[in-house]
């Protein structure tokens, strides 16, 4: 008895000694709405009054996935970073029906979360929407089928997924076009002739599958870190809190899936490039060269079709899907210039 | 030491029980109840003459907590049904069920907007219903050393609902000591 609790001891010991407590400023709180109780981190420098709300990829990912590397450090600097987990994602949670996961429901979360921010932190505040990936599709969504563009000074998209269906269509051209590329350089020939134009040739572009989707989806990872003029990632860590004090577990883990195959079908049906021209709040779009999980080809839609009257696109050309690991002083410097220029 | 026969012969009907309990095996937390023997049963094996398997049915409601930092803490209430096979080393195996319910009280602030205005929700959380399946390894100290104490170490697997838009799933284990107040002769 007396042996054990010396282990029991010891093991408490060093949970304690391994935990380590965040340094800087943040704050976190959940946002009740629509039956679900939506996890928010605000971290940074909160007395700028200017926020940027990060709408994560995925489905299936988190808030704190991009709570990463120098990029958040150097926005969280200069902006209060807000990290959300969408409905069902992360440490969110709460109890509402299966209606209510939807790429719509999503987006009203995220005008809710912009106006607590708003209440919370004095109508002066300014407050930036950034979606990347999915999140794109989300702030998307949101600009066009919710009243946001009234509470929002602007809107940064980082290579956002706003229609798949034209993705898919587009990636398949991206490949063919990479391929033959890369072939003729004489790079990785095998994995471009077999792995890339094996699964391409077999799609009919007028009617891609789901599974053919998903196979692109995961060869596109492989494709961008084989191009040379891709940087390498960033090392990072992907959360800073230790795991003890984390606010996610095995079961924000279990959630964040149910719900991502809850509102697969509906991604994966979602096109809104007719709807882009409802967007008239400054915008920033950033998008890597290489960014085989969704081309470019959306970004300079986006940036012909909406009707912002401020609207920049970037493309950063050592840079894959998520341009903010790859080149975060570029990302940055993008950011905060679009920033002070919109206030 | 109490021979064999006077062994068989009474049993430990009503413990009162305390463990160290942990959600996904790091969120510590704690549980506290009553175990209730409602059947024994002395099994002499067949081969092996004064080799003994003790099969015990064991009723346990408790309540419960544990902390997941800078996400919840819950409150549980469950009664589990156990069935425990101890071997004549003290050594035991169980297996059992359990069912409650649990309340989760948010450990950061909750803030929704009523009226235009934005309001601070007092007591954040929320209800669920629970189940879980567990097993068990253990030590029944009063089979060599006469301490009517047993020791056991749970992994637990939990079935909790509504959570979001249907359920959810998490593991835990519980590290439990039984003391048994209550012996029927």
């Amino acid at each position: 008895m007396q042996r054990i609790s010396i282990y029991i001891g010891i093991l408490c010991l060093i949970l304690i000694a391994c935990s380590k407590d965040k340094s800087e400023q943040y704050e976190r709180f959940y946002i009740r709405f629509d039956g679900a109780d939506l996890a928010v981190q605000v971290e940074g420098n909160i007395t700028s009054n200017i926020f940027i709300l990060v709408l994560h990829g995925g489905p299936g990912s988190n808030g704190l996935a991009y709570n990463i590397g120098k990029y958040s450090d150097i926005l969280e600097s200069e902006y209060a970073m807000v990290y959300l987990d969408q409905r069902g994602h992360g440490a969110s949670q709460g109890k509402y029906e299966k209606n209510k996961v939807t790429l719509l429901q999503l987006a009203k979360d995220a005008e809710e979360v912009v106006k607590v921010l708003k209440l919370k932190y004095g109508t002066q505040s300014k407050v930036f929407l950034m979606g990347h990936s999915w999140g794109g599709l989300i702030g998307t969504k949101a600009l066009i089928d919710t009243d946001i563009q009234n509470n929002i000074a602007g809107w940064i998209e980082a290579d956002g997924a706003h229609d798949i269906p034209k993705l898919n269509r587009d990636l398949v051209k991206m490949f063919r076009f990479y391929a033959k590329e890369q072939i003729s350089k004489g790079n990785n020939i095998d994995f471009w002739k077999i792995e890339i134009l094996g699964l391409i040739n077999e799609i009919d572009t007028n009617n891609i599958t789901y599974a053919q989707s998903l196979a692109m989806n995961k060869i596109a990872y492989k494709a961008e870190a084989l191009i040379p003029e891709v940087n390498k990632p960033e090392k990072y860590t992907v959360d800073k809190f230790s795991l003890s004090k984390s606010p996610y577990g095995i079961m924000s883990i279990i959630s964040s899936n149910f719900t991502a195959i809850a509102i697969n079908d509906e991604t994966e049906s979602a096109s809104l490039t007719d709807k882009l021209f409802k967007i008239h709040v400054p915008t920033l779009l950033i998008w890597g060269k290489y960014d085989f999980v969704t081309p470019p080809s959306l970004g300079q839609d986006a940036f012909d079709l909406i009707s912002s009257e401020v609207k920049y696109f970037h493309i950063l050309n050592n840079s894959g899907h998520s341009a903010m690991i790859y080149e975060p002083v570029k990302f940055t410097n993008l950011v905060k210039e679009f920033v002070e220029d919109s206030l | 030491m109490l021979d064999k026969k006077e062994q068989k012969s009474n049993y430990e009907v009503l413990g009162i029980s305390l463990s160290y309990f942990a959600e996904s095996g790091y969120h510590h937390g704690f549980f506290t109840g009553i175990d209730y023997v409602f059947f024994n049963k002395e099994k002499e094996k067949k081969k092996k003459e004064g080799k003994f398997k003790n099969h015990k049915f064991i009723l346990s409601p408790s309540i419960g907590w544990y902390s997941h930092p800078n996400n919840k803490m819950a409150l549980l209430f469950k009664a589990d049904l156990s069935h425990r096979m101890t071997f004549n080393n003290g050594l035991f195996g169980l297996i059992g069920i359990g069912t409650g319910f649990s309340r989760s009280f948010y450990n950061i602030p909750t803030y929704q907007i009523v009226d235009e205005e934005l309001t601070k929700v007092k007591l954040a959380g929320r209800f669920s219903s629970v189940s879980n399946l567990t097993f068990g390894i253990g030590y029944d100290f009063k089979k060599k050393l006469d301490i009517p104490l047993s020791m056991m170490i749970q992994p637990e697997i939990y079935f909790q609902t509504p959570y979001n838009f249907m359920y959810v799933l998490f593991p835990a284990w519980q590290m439990k000591f039984v003391y048994y107040f209550k012996t029927k002769y």
